[in-house]
C-alpha cells in the first residue's frame, strides 16, 4: 500500500473537512499496489476516524496535472505522514489537482515494495522558500532536508555538514528570524518560509558586524565550523544583545570547534555584540 | 647564506599579529571543501561497512542493490582485485614486523567493524546511500581481540597465519646506544638505598574528529586524472594512489582544496580514496564519496591507545637517575600510513626535560580487531609528557616536597644548553627556569598555594588543586637520515619556489598543505621582511601537485620550521640572482651594492633598483647581462640536521567537587617558548586549540568499543568533543630561546598545547585530592571515575568501558602479561 499525503492549506478546520470530504482520495493504478490517501489538515490539525470514513467514501474526480485519473475507491486515514502538497481551489472544490504529473510518468512498472518508498517512488513536494533573498520554487523529496536542499539544489555550498546527529552545528542557519540546525528541518519544513544562510549576511558588500568581529579576532581557523558559528552567534546576538561571557559560551553550545578553543570565539561575539548594541 | 642588512625599519612584518588573507572566503561561506565541488555527471559512493569486528566473509549478494534506482554499478573485493592493490603502510619499524594486507574493499574477511566489504555507485549520494541497504552479506563470525595484555600474550589472533598479535618489539636502550649507563642497574641501584616508583598508565584510544567529514572527488576525464581530497599529504596521496593502482605518477593530480582540520587525522591514504579513483578510473566518469560523520568516526584512524609500564628510579634527595618504558600500543587491525612507528615517535621523549643516567624504552605494536591508530595531535609525544610529568608529580609526593622544587631539581638548567640528553638528542636552547616563573606569576601560584591548604583545613566540600606540566617537546619532523634509521618510507625535507611576477609581485609555492594553520598569511609576512615586498603582493599556493609539484606536506610541527627555511633560502636565491642584474643595471659593481627593503643599493647613495624593477626587467630581457638567464625565480629544498625542542611551563587550577566528582578548570596559564614568533595572534590560536584538545583527553573523550568489538563511540552523542561551555580562557605568554638551527630561530607550536595539558590537568586533580589518598584515576577524569576514586574505590577497573583498562601495579617478575 502506497500512502500519498494530501496537505490541506486551509487553516480552518471545519472547511478543511468539508473541502475534504469532497475530495479526499487519490488513487493511482499500479501493476499490483492501490494508493492510499493520507489526510492531514494544515497547521498539524489530524481528522478524526468518524470524518474519515464517511470521507473515504465519497467518489470524486481526480485530476492528476490537469489530466484526470481515476475516482476514489478505497481509503484509510493515518494521521500525518506528509507527502504531496495539493492546491485548493474552494470553487472548484472537485477537483485536486496534483502537481505531480511527472512523477505519475515516471513511475517504474515492477517496483519492490521494500525498503524506503520514496527512493522507489520519488514522491515530491513543491516548495517555496526565500534564501537570501531570492525565492526559489523547486520540487523536493518529503525526506530531503533543509541542509541538502541548500547545498545541493540551490548551490549554496557555504553552509556546510558535519556530523548526523545534530550535534556540531555546522548546518546552522536562520529561519523565520530564529537559529535553527538545517539538517535537522526537512526543506519542505520550510516552505513559505525565509531562510538566511551564511552567503546572506554581508549587504551591499560591507560584512556583518559578526563576520568582522570573527576576522579581527582570529575567531577561525580551518573554517568549517565558521558559518554555523556567525549564524548562532548572529541569532544569540538577536535575543540577547549584551550577554556575559559564559552566557555567550552557553549561546554557543550546540557549535561545535576542533581548532581554535573557542576563545577567541567568545571575544568576538564579545566585540560583536559591542557593535550591534 | 647571504647577509641581508636589516635595520628595524625593514623589519615590519614578521612578529606582527597581521589578520589572515584565509578569512575572507570561510566567513562569507565561499569555501572550496571537497564536498563542494561538483563535476558534471559525477557518480556518487555508497560504503557497505561490516557491522562485525572479526568474521569471514561468507557471502555477498548485490543483485538487489544492482537493480534499485539509480544503481549503476556495486563492486565487491574480488571485483576489484586486479584494479587496486592493498594501502601501503610507510613505516613499519623494522623489515619484519608483520604488516597485514589491507585491501580496501575487503576480500574474504573483515577485522575491524566499519571495514568496508561492498561499493554501490549511483547517480544521487542518496540513492547509493539506499542501495547500500540492499547489499546482503553473509559472516561467519570469529574470535574478537580487543584486549591488549590478552592480545600480546597469546591466541585468538588477529592474522591466525602469523601466530601472534605482536607485529614489533622496539627498543632503545641509553647504553646499547652508548648515551647513557644501564636502566635495570640503576634501577637496582635505588631499589637498595633510593627511590623506586612503579606505574600503569592508561593512554586512552582517542578519535581525531576534524570538523571536515572527508570527501574525495575524482575526474578521470581531462588528461591528468584529477584527484581532490579532503587530505593533509597531497603528494603522498599522489604516490600511493600511483602505485597501488598502476597509474603513471604524472597522470594524477592531487588537489587538497580548503580542508577542514587534521590534526593527524588525515594525515593517511584510506580504503575510500584508493576506491573512489578506482571506481572512477574503472568507469571512465567523475566520482564523488564523502563520509558520514558516523563513517568518519567508526573508520577513519584512531589515535593514541596505549597501556604504559613505567619504572622511574631516584634518590633519596630526589634526583631522577634511570627511567624505564615498556608499551603496549595498539595499533587496530591493520596499519596506517604512519601507524607503527607513533609510538616511537615520542621514544626520546619520556626522559624530557629532566637529566637521567640511564634510560630505556620499548614497545610492542599489538593487532586488535579494532580500526588502525595512527597519528594524532603530539603522535607519541603526549603520551610521553603525560607518563613523565605525572610521575615526577608522584616523585614530589613520595619525597613530600613542592613539584616545581623537584622539577628545577632535575631539569637542564638554562647555563647548560645545548645539552645533549641520555636519549642521544642535542637539545639547542631554551630556559625552563624563565617559563615557569612567568607561568608562576600568572597563575598566583604562591596564593593558589595558600588557598588549597585553606580548604583542606576548613574541609571544603570543593577542594583547590594545582595541575603542572612541564613539557618539552620533539617536532620540526624531520632529519631524514633519523628517518632512514628509523626505517620510515620518506625523508623529512622541505622545497619550495620564490617567483618574481614581472610586475613585482610574488608567488611562493610550499610543499607543505595548510588545513587551517594560518601559513598563506606567516608565510607572507615573512617573505615580506625578507624581500621588501608589500605583505598583500605575496601569493603562498600550496596543495596542489601540479603547481606544488614538490614536498611532504603538513603534520608533526614541520611546516614553519622545516618548509619556510626552505621558503627563505629560495628567496635568497632570488636576491642572489638579482645582483648581478642590479650591478649590470646600476652600472656598479656587485661589492657596491647591498640589499635592504627590497632594493639593491649603491651603498652609501640613495641610488637602488628594487626587485619589481628587476623582475619587469627580466620580461624583457633587453639590456639583460650576456650569460645569464633571464629568470630570477628561485627553488630550495632544505633537509633539517635536526629537530627542533620547544618547550613550556603550563600550571592549571583545578576544582573538584568530591560530593559529585565534577571537575572544572577554574585558571590556566600556559608560557611557551618556540623560539621566534612570527605572528602572536595565530600562535596563540593554536595554543588555544592544542589546550582544547589535551584536557579533552584528561576529562572528556575516549573512543570506546564494546566486547563484540563494535564502537559504541560512534557519534558526537556519545564522543565527547568539547563545546564552549566545557572550556575557559585560556592565559598565554611566551619566552623566546631561539632555535639555533634554523634561520628564523622557530620551533614549531602546533602540538605543543596539546602535549603540554593532558598531565595538567590530571596532576591537578589529583593535586586537588591528595587528602584523599587517590593515587590515580584513569583518563577521561569523569565526574564518576573520580568520585569513585575519593570513595575510595581502587582507581579505574570494573567500570571501565574500555577492555584495555589500566593493569594493577605489576608482578614481582616484571613481566607485563
Amino acid at each position: 500500500m502506497i500512502k500519498v499525503g494530501v496537505r490541506l492549506r486551509e487553516a480552518d478546520l471545519e472547511i478543511a473537512e468539508g473541502l475534504a470530504s469532497l475530495a479526499c482520495q487519490i488513487i493511482r493504478h499500479y501493476a499490483s499496489g492501490t494508493v492510499d490517501a493520507v489526510l492531514t489538515a494544515d497547521h498539524d490539525q489530524i481528522m478524526s476516524c468518524r470524518n474519515a470514513h464517511s470521507l473515504c467514501k465519497s467518489r470524486v474526480a481526480v485530476k492528476l496535472g490537469g489530466i484526470e485519473v481515476a475516482d476514489c475507491v478505497h481509503g484509510e486515514i493515518v494521521p500525518d505522514v506528509g507527502g504531496l502538497a495539493t492546491s485548493f481551489q474552494h470553487d472548484q472544490m472537485q477537483e485536486l489537482d496534483l502537481l505531480q504529473a511527472g512523477a505519475v510518468a515516471s513511475q517504474p512498472r515492477n517496483h519492490a515494495l521494500r525498503g524506503r518508498q520514496s527512493s522507489e517512488r520519488e514522491w515530491r513536494m513543491r516548495i517555496s522558500v526565500a534564501v537570501d533573498g531570492v525565492t526559489y520554487t523547486d520540487d523536493v523529496e518529503p525526506r530531503t532536508l533543509l541542509v541538502h536542499y541548500l547545498r545541493y539544489v540551490l548551490g549554496k555550498t557555504g553552509t556546510l555538514v558535519g556530523c548526523d546527529t545534530t550535534n556540531c552545528g555546522s548546518c546552522t542557519v536562520h529561519l523565520n528570524g530564529l537559529s535553527v540546525k538545517s539538517c535537522t528541518v526537512l526543506a519542505v519544513q520550510a516552505d513559505g518560509g525565509e531562510v538566511t544562510t551564511i552567503e546572506g549576511m554581508a549587504s551591499n558588500g560591507e560584512l556583518h558586524p559578526v563576520q568582522q568581529a570573527f576576522h579581527e579576532n582570529h575567531a577561525l581557523q580551518c573554517g568549517f565550523c565558521t558559518p554555523g558559528m556567525i549564524m548562532q552567534a548572529a541569532a544569540l546576538l538577536n535575543e540577547n544583545p549584551d550577554p556575559s561571557d559564559r552566557e555567550i559560551r552557553e549561546g554557543l553550545e550546540g557549535n561545535l570547534c576542533r581548532c581554535t578553543g573557542y576563545q577567541n570565539i567568545v571575544k568576538a561575539v564579545r566585540q560583536a555584540a559591542g557593535s550591534v548594541r | 647564506m647571504t647577509i641581508t642588512e636589516e635595520s628595524p625599519e625593514t623589519t615590519l612584518e614578521v612578529g606582527r599579529s597581521r589578520l589572515r588573507k584565509e578569512d575572507q572566503r570561510l566567513i562569507t561561506g565561499r569555501t572550496r571543501f571537497t564536498d563542494n565541488l561538483t563535476v558534471p555527471g559525477m557518480l556518487f559512493l555508497g560504503m557497505v561497512r561490516s557491522p562485525i569486528a572479526h568474521a569471514k566473509i561468507t557471502s555477498i549478494d548485490v543483485a538487489q542493490a544492482k537493480a534499485a534506482p539509480g544503481v549503476i554499478a556495486v563492486f565487491t573485493g574480488p571485483d576489484l582485485a586486479d584494479d587496486v592493490g592493498p594501502l601501503p603502510c610507510g613505516w613499519p619499524l623494522s623489515p619484519e614486523d608483520k604488516v597485514p594486507e589491507y585491501y580496501p574493499v575487503a576480500r574474504d574477511e573483515v577485522n575491524f567493524a566499519g571495514e568496508i566489504v561492498a561499493v554501490v555507485v549511483a547517480r544521487s549520494a542518496e540513492a547509493a546511500r539506499d542501495a547500500t541497504e540492499l547489499v546482503d552479506v553473509e559472516y561467519e563470525d570469529e574470535q574478537v581481540v580487543l584486549d591488549l595484555a590478552a592480545a600480546a600474550a597469546g591466541p585468538p589472533y588477529v592474522h591466525p597465519a602469523w601466530e601472534t598479535n605482536v607485529s614489533t618489539h622496539w627498543i632503545f636502550d641509553s647504553a646499547e646506544a652508548g648515551t647513557g649507563a644501564d636502566v635495570k642497574a640503576e634501577i637496582e641501584k635505588a631499589r637498595q638505598d633510593g627511590i623506586v616508583l612503579e606505574r600503569t598508565f592508561r593512554q586512552q584510544r582517542l578519535i581525531p574528529a576534524f570538523m571536515e567529514p572527508r570527501s574525495f572527488l575524482v575526474d578521470p576525464t581531462g588528461d591528468q586524472i584529477v584527484f581532490w581530497s579532503s587530505t593533509q599529504v597531497p603528494h603522498f596521496l599522489r604516490v600511493f594512489t600511483a602505485i597501488a593502482t598502476s597509474t603513471p605518477e604524472h597522470k594524477i593530480r592531487v588537489i587538497a582544496p580548503d580542508v577542514g582540520g587534521g590534526f593527524g587525522g588525515k594525515l593517511e591514504v584510506t580504503p575510500e580514496e584508493f576506491i573512489t579513483f578506482t571506481v572512477a578510473k574503472k568507469l571512465g566518469k567523475p566520482v564523488k564519496y564523502t563520509e558520514t560523520r558516523s563513517e568518519s568516526l567508526q573508520g577513519a584512524h584512531h589515535g593514541r591507545d596505549q597501556v604504559q609500564r613505567l619504572t622511574l628510579a631516584a634518590t633519596k634527595e630526589g634526583k631522577v637517575t634511570a627511567l624505564h618504558v615498556d608499551l603496549l600500543a595498539n595499533m587496530g587491525a591493520y596499519m596506517g600510513l604512519v601507524g607503527p612507528a607513533i609510538p616511537i615517535l615520542g621514544a626520546y621523549m619520556y626522559n624530557a626535560i629532566y637529566k637521567f643516567a640511564a634510560y630505556r624504552f620499548e614497545v610492542k605494536n599489538i593487532l586488535t580487531n579494532m580500526v588502525r591508530t595512527d597519528a594524532y595531535r603530539g603522535a607519541g609525544r603526549p603520551e610521553a609528557t603525560f607518563a613523565i610529568e605525572r610521575l615526577m608529580d608522584d616523585l614530589a609526593v613520595e619525597l613530600d616536597m613542592d613539584p616545581l622544587e623537584l622539577r628545577a631539581k632535575n631539569w637542564i638548567t638554562a647555563e647548560e644548553f645545548p645539552f645533549t640528553t641520555v636519549a642521544g638528542f642535542e637539545y639547542d636552547s631554551g630556559n625552563y627556569e624563565a617559563a615557569t616563573a612567568r607561568a608562576k606569576e600568572l597563575l598566583d601560584y604562591d596564593g593558589l598555594r595558600a588557598e588549597q591548604a585553606e580548604r583542606r583545613a576548613r574541609k571544603d566540600p570543593v577542594q583547590l588543586g594545582i595541575g603542572i606540566s612541564t613539557y618539552t617537546e620533539q617536532c620540526g619532523l624531520a632529519p631524514s637520515r633519523i628517518l632512514g634509521r628509523l626505517n620510515y618510507i620518506a625523508g623529512g625535507w622541505e622545497h619550495a619556489e620564490v617567483r618574481m611576477l614581472p610586475l613585482g609581485t610574488v608567488e611562493v609555492v610550499v610543499g607543505t598543505s595548510p588545513h587551517g594553520q594560518g601559513h598563506e598569511t606567516a608565510w607572507s609576512q615573512i617573505v615580506a621582511d625578507k624581500l621588501g615586498v608589500a605583505f598583500e603582493d605575496v601569493e603562498v599556493l600550496h596543495g596542489d601537485t601540479q603547481v606544488a609539484q614538490r614536498g611532504l606536506d603538513t603534520y608533526g610541527s614541520r611546516s614553519l620550521v622545516v618548509g619556510v627555511t626552505a621558503v627563505l633560502r629560495a628567496a635568497d636565491k632570488v636576491i642572489e640572482k638579482a645582483k648581478p642584474i642590479a650591478a649590470h643595471m646600476l652600472e656598479a659593481s656587485e661589492d657596491d651594492l647591498e640589499f635592504r627593503g627590497g632594493h639593491f643599493w649603491v651603498k652609501g647613495t640613495d641610488t637602488g633598483k628594487s626587485l619589481a624593477e628587476i623582475a619587469f626587467a627580466a620580461l624583457q630581457a633587453h639590456a639583460w647581462p650576456e650569460g645569464i638567464e633571464p629568470n630570477l625565480d628561485s627553488t630550495a629544498s632544505f633537509d633539517p640536521e635536526v629537530y627542533s625542542y620547544p618547550h613550556g611551563t603550563h600550571l592549571a587550577a583545578i576544582e573538584v567537587d568530591t560530593e559529585t566528582g565534577a571537575v572544572s578548570v577554574r585558571k590556566y596559564v600556559a608560557v611557551d617558548d618556540i623560539g621566534k614568533v612570527i605572528n602572536p595572534m595565530i600562535v596563540d590560536g593554536q595554543v588555544h586549540g592544542g589546550l582544547t584538545q589535551g584536557i579533552a583527553q584528561a576529562l572528556f573523550e575516549e573512543a570506546v568499543y564494546d566486547e563484540n568489538g563494535t564502537l559504541t563511540t560512534g557519534s558526537f552523542v556519545d564522543y565527547l568533543v568539547p563545546s564552549a561551555p566545557d572550556l575557559v580562557d585560556f592565559v598565554t605568554d611566551r619566552t623566546e630561546s631561539p632555535a639555533l638551527y634554523n634561520e628564523l630561530g622557530a620551533k614549531g607550536v602546533g602540538e605543543a598545547g596539546t602535549i603540554a595539558s593532558t598531565p595538567a590537568i590530571v596532576n591537578g586533580i589529583l593535586d586537588a585530592l591528595r587528602p584523599f589518598g587517590v593515587k590515580d584515576i584513569e583518563m577521561p577524569c569523569t565526574p564518576m571515575r573520580v568520585w569513585k576514586a575519593i570513595q575510595g574505590a581502587r582507581p579505574m577497573t570494573q567500570e571501565s568501558a574500555t577492555p584495555n583498562q589500566a593493569q594493577p601495579h605489576f608482578d614481582a617478575e616484571g613481566g607485563l602479561a
